[in-house]
């Protein structure tokens, strides 16, 4: 610190002495754009001196200069930098910059600086590259557009969330996305969720474990593509350690469409698109085999066989021919020899319950703007259908922003908008009302739908005794009709976020900025279980309202000087003040009177509560950047702050960052040379804080609940009376020790254009290093509790991103190709967890979840495997658990389990981890071919290595749902070697009379085993048996936009005095290349939270075509 | 403004107070947030468990399907494990240290007992666990595991305390005593007592088991008839939970039957009239607490037997311990050497079962007078049938599971070389992450090592 005020003091001490001149003249000008529109801040400084000043508001300049002076050079970030002879009253028009390396981008607090002085890798998406797809969520727009972010959207759900990570997981159990800034305002981008069917994991938030309920969203995807402008992305703790413990995982900084000062009257935009999308893949399911067990038919309502798909194979059966409620064939199965009058028993088509989603986006924008003031208005409507029957998401947004220069010093602007909207969502994932896992286990000749077309009518799942109907006639799942007609989730929200920002010049090297910037929503979210459903048979409501208000202030003091004629000062000096309010109010009513009427008041017992938190940050920063001859920058970033969730005696916590970047071509004066103009080395370090969760220092006694793996449990009140439970919150202890959680991060890159910019080549290096980090760790039970708040734990992320950007054909016939390649590799580690912690679960299930575990890349599928066949050291019971050793098969006559030649597995296996979820390496590529006024775009995106556990597949084998099941009457050698293992859990076989145990494995098996139902159900599904037989590759490459577009030619359009008309016709995730046996792997249960890579009845994913017509006035 | 702001540390400090939470609450709360959270963990997995052990029921599908062959993972205990420590037990010490501090003698004893019954079925799952170092919080993170054997003199001497604390001249000059709130006995510190008698009894008539000492299992049988003698005087003294008809108040086997749905009562094994092992006999021995127990009114329509509302209604009970079983105990301690009548033991348990159950007079007295109205005078013979009895009073208590490992009536295993499990697995949280038991835990196996008194 002491160094960094030094440093500034020799700085003001050079400002102060560059003022001393005789024989002076005053001059003065206005400095304008190719379009007329004046520069504000434009640097005018006379050749070969350091005399120079900035333009005012409205673009003019006036200066005191030696009689000598004869030209100005003029340079503004994006143009041409150009010099003008000194006249009286000069205008001065500037132009644009062809080759693009004066290219401006918002970093940091809303920091403009030019693109090739930054010590730091930020990657750019404008407008053209977004917008094209009529995607409502526009984080998913991003995925394969920038190196080192990977995109999961959740489901094809409309509304579902996104999970958004830049360079791999820091947080074990924190948030983990990037922070989002709107025009210079963070924005809120929290998961509020809560699932009624999981009492112990209803939390939301990013380390909650959403495994059932419906699809979280994340609140960035209020945000409205169409009044996007630009989005960069800030990628290391470098560029971003201005902002702060919120951006501690990156940020993502949008910059909103603005109107054009000095414009000629009112512009008007107007696009408009219709989407129909898809599924785009479901999991095979067998055709062959009917309802029952053990080859015989059995249905609704009695029979215990019915749960299942083990039955008879079905071009033996006909259905009696007399209907009943629950088969319209006829009410039972019967074999060929017997007499009946019904047909032949066909499979029904699942998966004829989809539907196709319809979405209809419409945007108008009016623009405007005259010398001193612009202002641009939007409205957005967007009308979603799903492709699940009652699915749908409802948007109207409005936007305003504007800007005026009140003064020559003073110039003001600010931007609002207005979000309203409604989801309708389904249930998904491990929950009874779950829609896939009730299609999925669905035998092949129940029908769902009883054959209605259309998804509303009851007749489908409603027996007419008004009791639900569903293949298992009771207590199992509901009929996914039933669900998405009796359980729906509405989600409303009405949301206002916005800025104010004035700007001072003080004199011509000073000016203040001051910008406050608010967020609040209200988010209310309504579930209902009609009487009969079977997660509620009494039927329940749920109500939770989330109120969520947040305040930014940023006061800076910019300082913008040259000091010679070879060094120029930019520096920032700035105070933050955030406030964070959240409040919750929940309200349960259980046991409806009136059936088919989801209401509160029909409820006829009723709980509540409600939760407030509040946080407070406060700031000082500052950002000191020293340019040396456009050539060399050198950048320094400080920030000390203070948070309220830290003890009181270290809130305060302080860190730098401190970046370099070189333009060598300048300083070998190679910006006129054909091969190689542009060329730019960076390195940065950087150190950045988190600070602890919200009253997380004290315990603090909660209403008890009790709940088990199996059931919803107990919820106090309990008969009229009251029951508290110590933790915070529940079983976790409260920490008054905390520190904050530190990253350190070194980063080195190089920027290269050849060819006139033809070619472009970026490639970053990266090192991030977070220790300390603040996170729940698990303790034993035996303690009382669950888990502690503590600091401990270390991850490192190490990778590489490249991108490549080439024009190889540009003709002058208009014809061009651009090729934009990217490609990421991060290696995580997450080195330590806590004492005695060998692994920490993120999310999912006990068996088939996803964990930390230290020494390995976070996300690891963690479960059983079969026995293996590996002895070990003689007495060892740990050899069975070497999954590199070849599998155990069972060598037990009539033995345990499954029985003799089928591996070996009886549920002691060890747990470990068995698969990594992450990727090795993500890329994109972006194609583009233009030609006069049409244009063919391509983005592909691949993601490849990486695991999924598919739940889904092994509960549909213990069914008998699956496909693989389907080779039911065949067998199979299973490779391997006869043993078992021993009472005291050791790998043994039996001698050939089968009375003394030997150690060790024995002969490979030669004898095969049918594939039958008792080998699914046993052993041969993840369901009840190992966990690794159902992990699978995740790799994946898709095409995820295909557009044409055709734009009319001016000449045309100008006559019906139309500025601008085009019409894209597109497709979104049109094809999809992947081996994973599941649904589309670009799903994820977690939805957004941080426990990725598992698919338990995920909702399917989507594809979508489209039209889009773009009107501008 | 903002650096006044700033320089006040209450305007960051009070923000990061949670004003939803108490710091502090009475002692009511905590008792019935223990004794509900005790019968809902006990009518849980531990009765599920158990209950399948002893094939009074069947595991028919999915997870219970593999409990019902005992594959089970260190993950499945798991559950359990933590509703006792945090729900149960963590209160129970919470209410004792409080109550002890404000001079509440009746609610300090009735923790005491809590505990005491918690650690008591603990131990008979699972030998060893942690206690003296146990319930800690953050002060101790890696509890050490107590000796079971140790732990069983813990126990009783919880209850001896617990009984001293329990004397109503002491509770006269309490602050606050239980009422209402205690959901197991209403305030009746005179039921808490003989409660505390019961857990001995058990504790003893466990114990007389232990061959190797033979002259021990005389002393502990006697012991064992004396506490059970303190116990309860009749079935409306029994120390249990009811549950509540709110959807978040329902009996945990209701909960469990309505919203899973994995485990058959009278299990028809697809071809009706083939009854599992326990219903099978009940139906065999005519059994008038057959129609009681299991709801088989569907039956004949070829629907699935449910279990009757006695235990599986919405506001079914859970029971802890009751007259009826401390009769059986009594007749056990008689034919393992006490001084007494085994006969009258035995009747007083049946007739007591029954008539609770709601069996009527006519039907009791025409039970009795068959076969198994009387006790076999082969006292080995009259052992296992006395055990047996219990085992159908005992029906979806834990308990049954430790009388079966005492009493060992015939059970066809359903899986594997090495029999019905004796001992639960340890879950993986205590071999992952307590250091101090880790490779105690991680040994274990469902058969070894056996809990002290299982020889």
């Amino acid at each position: 610190m002491k160094q960094i005020v030094r440093l500034a003091a020799v700085f003001f001490a050079m400002v102060l002495c560059t003022s001393m001149y005789a024989q002076t003249r005053v001059i003065s000008g206005t400095v304008k754009d190719e379009n007329g529109k004046p520069l504000p801040f434009l640097a005018v400084q006379v050749k070969g001196t350091t005399i120079g000043t900035y333009t005012d508001t409205a673009g003019k300049f006036s200066l005191t200069v030696d009689q000598t002076a004869k030209t100005l050079v003029l340079s503004y970030p994006g143009m041409k930098t150009q010099e003008s002879a000194i006249t009286d009253n000069m205008t001065i028009t500037m132009s644009a910059d062809v080759l693009g390396l004066n290219e401006l981008v918002v970093t940091a607090v809303g920091i403009t600086a030019e693109k090739k002085s930054l010590g730091y890798a930020t990657q750019e998406v404008n407008s053209d590259q977004l917008n094209t797809s009529g995607t409502s969520n526009v984080m998913n727009e991003l995925e394969g557009k920038v190196s080192g972010l990977s995109v999961v959207s959740s489901a094809g759900d409309p509304g579902a969330g996104t999970n958004i990570v830049l360079r791999g997981v820091t947080s074990l159990t924190g948030n983990n996305q990037p922070l989002i800034v709107v025009d210079g305002v963070p924005i809120d981008n929290s998961i509020n969720n809560y699932d009624p069917t999981d009492a112990g994991a209803g939390a939301g938030g990013s380390a909650g474990n959403l495994t059932s309920g419906t699809q979280p969203t994340n609140r960035g995807l209020d945000i409205n593509p169409s009044d996007i402008e630009s989005i960069n992305v800030l990628k290391g703790p470098a560029a971003t350690a201005l902002y702060g413990i919120n951006a501690a995982s990156g940020a993502i900084v949008i910059t909103t469409k603005k109107g054009k000062k000095g414009g000629t009257g009112l512009g008007i935009e107007f696009n408009s698109s219709l989407t129909w999308s898809t599924y785009n893949k479901l999991p095979d399911r067998q055709d062959q085999w009917t309802q029952g067990t053990k080859g015989l038919w059995y249905g609704p309502p009695s029979g215990a066989g019915r749960k299942f798909s083990w039955g008879a194979k079905m071009d033996t059966m006909y259905w009696t021919g007399t209907p009943n409620e629950w088969f319209k064939d006829g009410s039972s199965m019967v074999g060929q020899s017997t007499a009946h009058t019904g047909s032949a028993v066909t499979p029904f088509n699942a998966y004829n319950f989809f539907q196709t989603g319809v979405a209809n986006d419409n945007n108008i924008a009016v623009s405007g703007g005259t010398d001193r003031s612009s202002f641009r208005m939007s409205l957005g409507n967007l009308k979603q259908t799903g492709i699940i029957p009652g699915s749908d998401y409802r948007k109207t947004s409005f936007n305003i922003n504007g800007s005026s220069a009140l003064s020559k010093k003073l110039s003001v602007s600010a931007g609002i908008d207005f979000v309203n909207s409604t989801t309708d969502k389904v249930q998904q994932g491990s929950n009874i009302s779950s829609v896939m896992l009730g299609l999925l286990r669905t035998p092949p000749t129940f029908d769902n739908s009883y054959g209605q077309k259309n998804p509303v009518d009851s007749t489908a799942y409603v027996t007419p005794s008004g009791g639900q109907r569903d293949f298992r006639g009771g207590p199992g799942y509901d009929n996914p009709y039933w669900t998405v007609n009796r359980n729906p989730f509405i989600s409303k929200l009405n949301r206002v976020f916005g800025y104010g920002m004035a700007e001072y010049i003080i004199n011509d090297w000073i000016r203040l900025r001051y910008r406050i910037g608010g967020d609040a929503y209200w988010q209310d979210d309504k579930n209902a279980y009609d009487i009969g459903s079977n997660a509620f048979s009494a039927g329940a409501i749920f109500m939770n309202n989330y109120f969520n208000s947040q305040y930014n202030s940023d006061a800076q003091v910019i300082i913008d000087r040259q000091l010679n004629d070879k060094l120029k000062l930019n520096a920032i000096l700035g105070q933050n003040f955030f406030q964070l309010n959240s409040s919750t109010r929940f309200a349960e009513g259980t046991g409806f009177i009136v059936p088919d009427f989801l209401d509160m008041s029909n409820a006829t017992s009723y709980l509540a509560s409600e939760g407030e938190a509040e946080k407070r940050t406060s700031a000082y920063y500052a950002d000191i950047t020293l340019a040396y001859a456009s050539q060399l920058y050198f950048n320094l970033t400080t920030r000390s702050e203070i948070s309220s969730t830290l003890p009181s005696n270290s809130d305060r916590f302080f860190y730098p960052s401190v970046s370099v970047g070189w333009v060598f071509t300048e300083f070998l004066h190679m910006s006129t040379n054909k091969i190689l103009p542009y060329g730019k080395i960076r390195f940065s370090w950087a150190q950045v804080g988190k600070d602890a969760p919200i009253s997380a220092l004290q315990n603090y006694y909660h209403v008890a609940s009790i709940v088990d793996g199996f059931t919803t449990g107990i919820q106090f009140p309990y008969n009229g009376l009251g029951g508290y439970e110590l933790g915070n919150p529940l079983f976790v202890i409260g920490n008054s020790t905390l520190q904050p959680e530190k990253t350190n991060s070194t980063e080195i890159g190089l920027d290269l254009a050849f060819l006139q910019n033809k070619i472009k080549v970026s490639a970053t290096y990266y090192s991030e290093d977070t220790h300390n980090e603040i996170f729940t760790v698990p303790v034993p039970y035996s303690t009382g509790f669950g888990a502690e708040i503590m600091n401990a734990g270390e991850i490192t992320n190490k990778g590489i991103e490249l991108t490549l950007d080439v024009t190889p054909v540009n003709l002058k016939n208009g014809f061009r190709w651009d090729l934009s390649i990217n490609y990421s590799h991060n290696a995580n580690e997450v080195v330590t967890l806590a004492n005695g912690v060998k692994q920490l679960f993120l999310g999912g299930f006990q068996n088939g979840g996803v964990y930390a575990v230290p020494g390995m890349s976070y996300g690891q599928i963690y479960g059983n495997d079969y026995s293996h066949a590996d002895g070990g050291a003689v007495g060892q019971t740990t050899g069975r658990n070497n999954l590199t050793a070849p599998l155990l098969i069972n060598d037990n006559p009539g033995g345990f389990a499954a029985g003799q030649y089928y591996p070996y597995y009886d549920g002691s296996e060890a747990s470990q981890a068995l698969a990594n979820t992450l990727p090795k390496w993500i890329g994109g590529l972006t194609s583009t071919f233009s030609f006069k006024g049409l244009s063919l775009g391509i983005v592909m995106t691949t993601r490849q290595g990486g695991y999924m556990w598919d739940g889904t597949l092994g509960a549909m084998e213990y069914f008998g749902t699956a496909q693989q099941t389907a080779n039911r009457d065949g067998s199979q050698v299973f490779a391997g070697n006869m043993g078992h293992i021993n009472a005291q859990g050791q790998v043994v076989h039996w001698d050939p009379t089968y009375t003394i145990e030997l150690a060790g494995p024995g002969a490979a098996n030669t004898t095969a085993a049918p594939t039958n139902q008792n080998y699914w159900q046993n052993i041969g599904n993840s369901f009840t048996g190992p966990t690794n037989s159902s992990i699978f590759n995740a790799s994946y490459t898709r095409i995820s936009q295909i557009s044409l577009a055709y734009e009319l030619p001016k000449k045309i359009i100008e006559k019906a005095h139309f500025t601008r008309v085009a019409i894209t016709v597109f497709a979104n995730n049109p094809v999809l290349w992947t081996k994973y046996p599941g649904v589309d792997p670009e799903t994820s249960l977690g939805g957004p939270a941080n426990g990725q890579g598992l698919d338990y009845f995920n909702n399917p994913n989507s594809k979508s075509y489209g039209v889009r017509l773009n009107v501008g006035l | 403004m903002l650096s006044v702001v700033s320089c006040k540390k209450e305007f960051y400090t009070k923000a990061n107070v949670n004003p939803n939470s108490p710091n502090a609450v009475p002692d009511a709360v905590l008792l019935s947030g223990a004794e509900v959270a005790m019968g809902y963990v006990q009518g849980g997995d531990m009765s599920r468990f158990a209950s399948m052990f002893v094939q009074q029921t069947t595991g028919v599908s999915r997870q219970a399907a593999a409990y019902y062959s005992y594959v089970f993972t260190n993950q499945d205990p798991e559950t359990m494990w933590d509703n006792l420590y945090d729900d149960v037990m963590e209160n129970d010490m919470v209410l004792m240290k409080q109550a002890a501090k404000e001079g509440n003698h009746a609610y300090y004893g009735a923790a005491q007992i809590m505990m005491a019954y918690s650690l008591q079925l603990m131990v008979d799952e699972w030998g060893s666990i942690p206690y003296s170092q146990a319930l800690q919080g953050g002060a101790q993170l890696y509890p050490s595991y107590d000796n079971d054997k140790g732990l069983y003199d813990t126990i009783m001497n919880l209850c001896s305390r617990g009984i001293a604390n329990l004397d109503p001249t002491l509770d006269a000059n309490d602050h606050n005593s239980p009422g209402s709130d205690d959901v197991i006995y209403g305030g009746n510190g005179a039921n808490w007592v003989k409660f505390a008698h019961a857990i001995k009894a058990r504790l003893y008539i466990h114990q007389s088991y232990i061959k190797s000492t033979s002259t021990n299992v005389v002393a502990m049988a006697d012991s064992a008839l004396a506490e059970a003698g303190r116990s309860f005087g009749s079935y409306a003294d029994d120390a249990q939970v009811m549950f509540g008809a709110s959807a978040t108040n329902n009996n945990p086997w209701y909960q469990f039957n309505t919203q899973r749905g994995d485990i058959e009562f009278a299990y028809t094994n697809y071809t009706p009239g083939n009854y599992g092992t326990f219903s099978d006999s009940l139906v065999k021995e005519a059994d008038p607490r057959y129609s009681m127990l299991i709801d088989s009114a569907g039956e004949a329509t070829g629907a699935d037997a449910g279990l009757g509302t006695f235990y599986g209604g919405p506001t079914g009970v859970v029971e802890f311990s009751t007259y009826a079983e401390m009769q059986f105990v009594s007749a056990e301690a008689v034919l393992r050497g006490a001084v007494g009548v085994a006969q009258t033991y035995y009747m007083n348990g049946l007739m007591a079962n029954m008539t609770k159950l709601g069996v009527s007079s006519g039907a009791q007295t025409t039970f009795m007078a068959g076969p198994w109205g009387t006790l076999s005078v082969v006292p080995a013979t009259a052992l296992i049938q006395n055990a047996w009895e219990e085992n159908i009073a005992l029906y979806l208590n834990p308990e049954a599971w430790t009388l079966w490992r005492r009493c060992n009536w015939n059970i066809t295993p359903t899986n594997g070389s090495s029999g019905v499990p004796r001992r639960l697995l340890y879950p993986q949280s205590e071999i992952g992450l307590n250091t101090s038991a880790s490779a105690t835990a991680a040994a274990a196996t469902q058969w070894s090592p056996k809990v002290f008194w299982d020889k």
